[in-house]
C-alpha cells in the first residue's frame, strides 16, 4: 500500500515535472533557447547590432552598485548611438541578473553566448562572481571585461580573454594613496579591513607601501564578514596611533556609529576608502562622526572636486547633480567612484573594434580585436574618460589612472590631493599576451 | 515486515529510464540547455547526500554545505597542488576530506537530535566558513581560486567529448552513481538497518546494534555523496570558494528534496532539476526573476502538500513536526 | 593590560547585545517554539519593520509613528500569510519550510523595490550617551535592551498565564484533544501566528536606528534568532533570552582574547559544545 501511494506519488511528480518542463521548453523555444543560432544578417558590417552581455548585480548584496551600474551602461550605449554606434553599427545592451552569485554568474555568461551570441561580456564587480565568471568566457571564446577593483585581473588568476581597462585596482589605489598619507596624516597606521579577498588586498598592498616609505602598521584588525556590532573589536585599537586606516563594506552606518561612541573626541586621523560609504548619504544618521576624517575616492562625488568639460557631459548623461545624487530623486546617492568604470570600459570596446576592425565573432576577429586592445597603452581624458586619462598595460590587461583624497567638511567631500598616475604603477610578473587565444 | 523485504521493481526501471532519457537527450537539447542541465545534475548529487540523511537517517541538518564544500576544495586544492594522479586522484582527495568532515559532523551530533541537530550543524558549518575566510591564502576565501583548465576532469575528456559534452556526460556519470549508491543501499541490509535506526533506535539498540556505528556509517554515505558533488564541481567547473560553505548553500538541499519528493532514487534529482528550471526561466524572461522564483515555491509548496507521504514520512522526523 | 581595561565594556556591550538579539528572537520564539511553526521568513518580518520605520521617517512622520507602523505592518503580514498560506497548508512542516522560504525570497525583493539596493539608517528618538564605570555608552541602545527585557516578561506572561497562552500550549502538544476540548485550534495559531509577527516588526523598528536598514538584513536576523530559540530550550522564553545573552557575553569576551575571526569561531565551538553534550530535555 505504502509502495503504491508512494509511486503513484512519484509519477505524480514526475508528470508534473514533465509538465514544466514540457511548458519551459516551448516558453524556452520561443524565446531563444532553440538550437538554431540567431539570423546574423548577410549584410557585412550593415545595420547588424553589436551585442554587449551585461552581467549585471540587480539583487544580493551587490545590488547598490548594480543598479548604478546599469543605469551608466545605459546611458553610455545611449550615448554610443547617438554618435553612430560602433564602427557605424547600433550597441544593443543584453543585461542579465547575476544575483552576485559565483553560480549563477557563470550561467549568466553562457546564456548570453550560447542563446543571445552576444559579441562582448561587460562583467561583473564582486570578485567571487569575476573569479567563476572569467574562466568560462575565456571557455566560450569572448572577451569578459571586469569592472570591478580585484587583483583578478591584473594578478594573472583569470585568462587572456578577461579585461579591466575601466577602473583601477586596489593595489594601484591603495599605492597611490599610501604616500599621501605617511606624508600628511602620520606613519604609525592602524588597519580596520574585511577578512576577505577585497580586504587582503588592502592589507598587502599597505603593506607593501608601508615597507617602500617607512611606515608602520602597528595593528591589523580583519573583520569577519556579516557583522553587525563592532564594538567588542575596537578594543583592538591601539592607543598611540597617527592614522586609522579603514575599508568596511557591509553594516558602515552601525560601523561609523560605534566608532564615534568609542573613540569619542579624542581621536586619531582617520583614512577612510569611499567604498564604505558608496550610494550613501553623508547626511546619513551616524556619519556625523566622519566630519574631518579622509578618503579615497576614484572619483570626486561633488562636481567640484574635478570640474572639468567632459566630468560635466559625463554627469549629465547619467543623470547625476553636482552632488552626486540622482537628478530625479535626490535622496538616492550615486556609486560614483565605481559607475565610471562602466563608462569607460564601453567606450575602449568600441575603441578596440574601430581600431582592429572587429566585424564578427570569428577567431581572426578575435585575435585582432586582443592583440589590437593590449597594444594600447594610454587612454586620453575626454568624453571618454571622464575620469581622467589612464596609463593601460597590456601584459596584466589592467589600467592605471589618478586617485583622489578627499576631506568630509560640512557634510561634504572636498577633494584635497590628485594623486599621479606614476604614483599608483606597481609591478607583477604576470603577462596575459604570453597565453594562447585559441 | 513482509512487505518491506519486497522491493519493487519499478523503481530501478523508473531510474534506469530517467538516466537513459538524460543520455539521450544530451543529441536534442542546445548548447545552452546542455550546460544548463549538467550544472544541474552535479548539484543533484548533492541532493541526494542530503537525500541520505534526511529521508533514511531521519536527520534534518542545516550543515551540509560543510560537507559539499570540503569535497569541493579537498578536490580542488589536490588537483591545483599536485599532479600525481590526476582528476582521479583529486577527486579521491575530495572523497576523503568530505568523509572527514561528516565524520566529525556526525560525532558532534550524536547525542542530538530534531532541533538540536539543526543546530549543531549549523554551527559547525558556520564555523568551518569562518576558517575558510580566515585561512584565505589557502581558500581563496570569498573570492575563491581559479582552477587552471589542465587540471579539470572537463578538459582531459574534451578532446573526445568536446567541451559541453565532457561536462554533461561527467555529471551523468555522477549522478549515476548517486542513484545507483541509492539504490543499492535501500536494497541492502544496511540500508534495512538504518531505516530501522531512524524509526525506532532503542528496538534498534536492544537487538544488538550500535546506533552510534550505524548513525555514523549512514552520515558517511551522506557526506560522501555531498563531497561528490562538490568535488564534481570543482573539477568541471574550475572553481572552488568559501561561498559554498555558507548557509545559503545548507538550505538549497533542503528545497529540493522537499521539493522532488519521497522517492529517495529520483526525487533528489527532480527536486533539483524544478527548482533550477523554475529560477533559469525565471532569469531569462523576467527582469525580477527572484520574486518569480518566491511565488514559485509557495506554489510547489500547495503541490507537495497535496502528497500525502509528506506528514507520514516527516512525522518520523525525531522531534520536530507532526 | 589593555583587555582588563575593556572588561566593563565587554560586560556591557555583551549583555545589551544578547538583549537586542533576545528582542529578535522573540517573534520566532513564540512561533517556532511553542507553536512549532517552522517560520523562515521571520527574519523578513523583522526586515520590514524596519524598513516600514524607515519609510514613516523619511516620510515626515516620525519614530513612534514608525514603531507603531512596523507593528501593525508586522501583524498584517503574519495574518495575510497565516490565511493565504500556512493555514492552507495545514502547518505542515514540509510545505511550511518551502512556502516560508518563497516568502522569504518575496519579501526581499519587495523591500528592494520599495527602499532600494543601498543600506540606511534612521535616528534615534532619543540620542544621548551614559557615562557608566568610565565608559561611554549609548543611551538609546539601553533603552532598547530594556525594552526587550519588558517584551520578554510580557510574552513569558502571555504564554504562561493568559487563556491564550494556554491554548496555544494545548494546541501544540495535542491539537485533535484541544479541539474536542472546544478549542478552536486554527483561529489560536492564527493569533499566535500574528503576535509573533507584530514582535517581529517591532523588533525591526527598534533596533533600525542601532543597526542599518538593508533590504538583506533578515537572513543573518533568521539565523540568530533560529539559533538562540533552539540553544535556550525550544519553547521556553526564559530560556530564549539566556541563551542570547550568553552569546552575547561570549562573543564580547571571546574579542578580547582572540583576533575577530577566530573569536567568531570560538564562541560558535563553545555554542557547539553546549549543545551537543547537553542531554535532551
Amino acid at each position: 500500500m505504502r509502495r503504491r501511494e508512494a509511486l503513484s506519488s512519484v509519477l505524480k511528480t514526475g508528470v508534473a515535472a514533465a509538465a514544466a518542463a514540457a511548458a519551459g521548453a516551448v516558453s524556452g523555444y520561443f524565446l531563444g533557447y532553440s538550437t538554431a543560432r540567431p539570423e546574423r544578417g548577410t549584410a557585412e558590417g550593415g545595420e547588424r547590432p553589436i551585442k554587449i552581455g551585461f552581467q549585471v548585480h540587480r539583487t544580493g548584496i551587490g545590488a547598490p552598485y548594480g543598479y548604478w551600474y546599469e543605469r551608466v551602461a545605459n546611458a553610455a550605449v545611449d550615448y554610443i548611438n547617438r554618435i553612430g554606434g560602433i564602427a557605424g553599427r547600433p550597441v544593443q545592451l543584453v543585461a542579465e541578473d547575476d544575483e552576485t552569485s559565483p553560480v549563477k554568474g557563470p550561467q549568466v555568461v553562457e546564456r548570453m553566448v550560447l542563446v543571445h551570441d552576444v559579441d562582448f561580456i561587460l562583467g561583473a564587480l564582486f570578485s567571487d562572481v569575476v573569479l567563476a565568471s572569467g574562466p568560462r568566457a575565456g571557455e566560450l571564446k569572448r572577451p569578459y571585461f571586469a569592472v570591478s577593483e580585484g587583483t583578478h585581473v591584473p594578478f594573472g588568476l583569470l585568462n587572456r580573454w578577461c579585461f579591466q581597462p575601466g577602473i583601477t585596482d586596489v593595489p594601484g589605489q591603495v599605492t597611490a594613496v599610501s604616500r599621501w598619507i605617511f606624508e600628511n596624516l602620520g606613519t604609525r597606521i592602524a588597519m580596520i579591513y574585511p577578512d576577505y579577498a577585497f580586504g587582503h588586498d588592502h592589507r598587502d598592498a599597505l603593506t607593501r607601501a608601508a615597507e617602500r616609505y617607512g611606515a608602520r602598521i602597528v595593528e591589523k584588525i580583519p573583520i569577519p564578514p556579516g557583522e553587525t556590532s563592532f564594538t567588542k573589536y575596537f578594543t583592538r585599537i591601539p592607543r598611540n596611533i597617527d592614522v586609522l586606516y579603514h575599508v568596511m563594506v557591509g553594516d558602515v552606518l552601525t560601523f561609523v556609529r560605534e566608532l564615534g561612541e568609542f573613540l569619542g573626541k579624542d581621536r586619531p586621523e582617520m583614512f577612510g576608502f569611499v567604498d564604505s560609504i558608496e550610494a550613501t548619504p553623508l547626511s546619513a544618521p551616524g556619519l556625523e562622526y566622519l566630519e574631518g576624517t579622509y578618503f579615497w575616492e576614484g572619483f570626486p562625488r561633488y562636481l567640484d572636486g574635478y570640474d572639468t568639460r567632459y566630468h560635466r557631459i559625463y554627469r549629465e548623461a547619467v543623470g547625476v547633480d553636482e552632488s552626486g545624487a540622482d537628478k530625479s530623486d535626490r535622496s538616492k546617492v550615486s556609486a560614483f567612484s565605481h559607475m565610471f568604470g562602466v563608462w569607460e570600459t564601453l567606450f575602449v570596446i568600441k575603441q578596440a573594434v574601430e581600431q582592429s576592425g572587429y566585424s564578427r565573432p570569428t577567431r581572426e576577429d578575435y585575435e585582432a580585436f586582443v592583440t589590437t586592445l593590449e597594444d594600447i597603452d594610454w587612454f586620453n581624458e575626454g568624453i571618454w574618460h571622464p575620469q581622467g586619462d589612464k596609463l593601460f598595460n597590456g601584459k596584466l590587461h589592467q589600467s592605471f589612472g589618478h586617485q583622489f583624497v578627499s576631506q568630509v567638511r560640512g557634510g561634504r567631500l572636498v577633494v584635497v590631493h590628485r594623486t599621479r598616475i606614476e604614483d599608483s604603477l606597481y609591478t607583477h610578473e604576470n603577462d596575459y599576451t604570453r597565453m594562447a587565444l585559441f | 515486515m513482509a512487505g518491506r523485504s519486497r522491493y519493487s521493481v519499478g523503481t530501478p526501471v523508473l531510474s534506469a529510464i530517467v538516466i537513459t532519457a538524460l543520455a539521450l537527450l544530451y543529441t536534442l537539447l542546445p548548447d545552452y540547455g546542455r550546460t544548463l542541465l549538467a550544472r544541474i545534475m552535479v548539484l543533484s548529487i548533492y541532493s541526494y547526500g542530503f537525500a541520505v540523511s534526511f529521508h533514511l537517517l531521519g536527520v534534518m541538518s542545516l550543515g551540509h554545505a560543510a560537507l559539499f564544500a570540503s569535497g569541493m576544495y579537498g578536490a580542488g586544492l589536490y588537483a591545483l597542488r599536485s599532479p600525481v594522479g590526476g582528476p582521479p586522484a583529486a577527486l579521491a582527495a575530495g572523497l576523503a576530506s568530505s568523509l572527514i568532515v561528516s565524520v566529525i559532523l556526525c560525532l558532534v551530533t550524536l547525542r542530538t537530535r530534531g532541533p538540536y541537530t539543526m543546530i549543531a550543524t549549523l554551527l559547525l558549518s558556520q564555523a568551518l566558513y569562518l576558517l575558510m575566510l580566515h585561512f584565505n591564502e589557502v581558500t581563496g576565501g570569498e573570492q575563491g581560486i581559479v582552477l587552471p583548465r589542465q587540471a579539470t576532469v572537463a578538459w582531459q575528456l574534451e578532446g573526445v567529448l568536446g567541451e559541453a559534452g565532457s561536462r554533461y556526460f561527467i555529471a551523468l556519470a555522477g549522478l549515476t552513481a548517486a542513484v545507483l549508491s541509492v539504490l543499492l543501499l535501500q536494497r541492502s541490509r544496511l540500508g534495512r538497518i538504518l531505516l530501522a535506526l531512524r524509526d525506532d533506535e532503542d528496538k534498534l539498540e536492544s537487538l544488538g546494534y550500535d546506533r552510534r556505528l550505524y548513525r555514523l556509517i549512514g552520515f558517511s554515505v551522506s557526506g560522501l555523496l555531498s563531497g561528490l558533488s562538490g568535488s564534481l564541481y570543482a573539477l568541471t567547473y574550475g572553481y572552488m570558494g568559501a561561498g559554498f560553505a555558507g548557509v545559503m548553500y545548507s538550505v538549497q538541499p533542503i528545497l529540493w528534496v522537499l521539493v522532488g519528493g519521497p522517492v529517495i532514487e529520483l526525487s533528489p534529482f527532480i527536486g533539483c532539476l524544478a527548482v533550477g528550471i523554475l529560477s533559469d526561466l525565471a532569469s531569462g524572461l523576467v527582469r525580477g526573476h527572484v520574486l518569480v522564483v518566491g511565488l514559485g515555491l509557495v506554489a510547489i509548496a500547495f503541490a507537495t502538500r497535496r502528497l500525502v507521504w509528506m506528514s507520514r514520512l516527516l512525522g518520523r522526523l525525531e522531534g520536530v513536526g507532526r | 593590560m589593555t583587555a582588563l581595561e575593556y572588561l566593563p565594556l565587554a560586560l556591557l556591550d555583551g549583555v545589551v547585545s544578547g538583549l537586542m538579539l533576545a528582542l529578535v528572537a522573540l517573534g520566532l520564539s513564540l512561533a517556532f517554539g511553542v507553536m512549532r511553526i517552522v517560520n523562515l521568513a521571520h527574519g523578513e518580518f523583522y526586515m520590514m519593520g524596519a524598513a516600514t520605520c524607515l519609510l514613516a521617517v523619511r516620510g515626515g512622520l516620525g519614530f513612534w509613528a514608525g514603531l507603531f507602523a512596523a507593528a501593525l505592518l508586522g501583524g498584517a503580514l503574519a495574518v495575510l500569510v497565516d490565511v493565504s498560506v500556512l493555514r492552507r497548508l495545514e502547518y505542515g512542516l514540509a510545505p511550511t519550510i518551502i512556502a516560508t522560504f518563497g516568502i522569504l525570497l518575496v519579501l526581499q525583493q519587495v523591500a528592494l523595490a520599495v527602499i532600494g539596493p543601498a543600506p540606511s539608517s534612521v535616528e534615534p528618538p532619543l540620542s544621548f550617551l551614559l557615562s557608566l564605570w568610565g565608559i561611554s555608552y549609548s543611551g538609546y541602545k539601553l533603552l532598547v535592551a530594556a525594552a526587550s527585557l519588558g517584551a520578554a516578561l510580557a510574552v513569558w506572561l502571555m504564554i504562561r498565564s493568559s487563556e491564550l497562552g494556554l491554548k496555544m500550549r494545548a494546541v501544540q502538544q495535542n491539537r485533535g484533544l484541544a479541539e474536542a476540548l472546544g478549542i478552536d485550534s486554527g483561529r489560536v495559531m492564527t493569533v499566535g501566528f500574528v503576535v509573533s509577527g507584530v514582535l517581529a516588526g517591532l523588533a525591526g523598528a527598534m533596533t533600525a536606528p542601532i543597526r542599518q536598514v538593508h533590504f538583506l538584513m533578515g537572513l543573518d536576523a533568521l539565523i540568530w534568532s533560529f539559533l538562540v530559540v533552539v540553544v535556550g530550550g525550544v519553547g521556553r522564553v526564559g530560556g530564549t533570552v539566556a541563551a542570547a545573552v550568553g552569546i552575547g557575553l561570549l562573543e564580547s569576551f571571546t574579542a578580547l582574547l582572540l583576533p575577530p575571526t577566530l573569536s567568531r569561531v570560538l564562541s560558535l565551538a563553545l555554542v557547539l559544545a553546549y549543545v551537543a553534550v547537553r542531554r535532551l530535555v
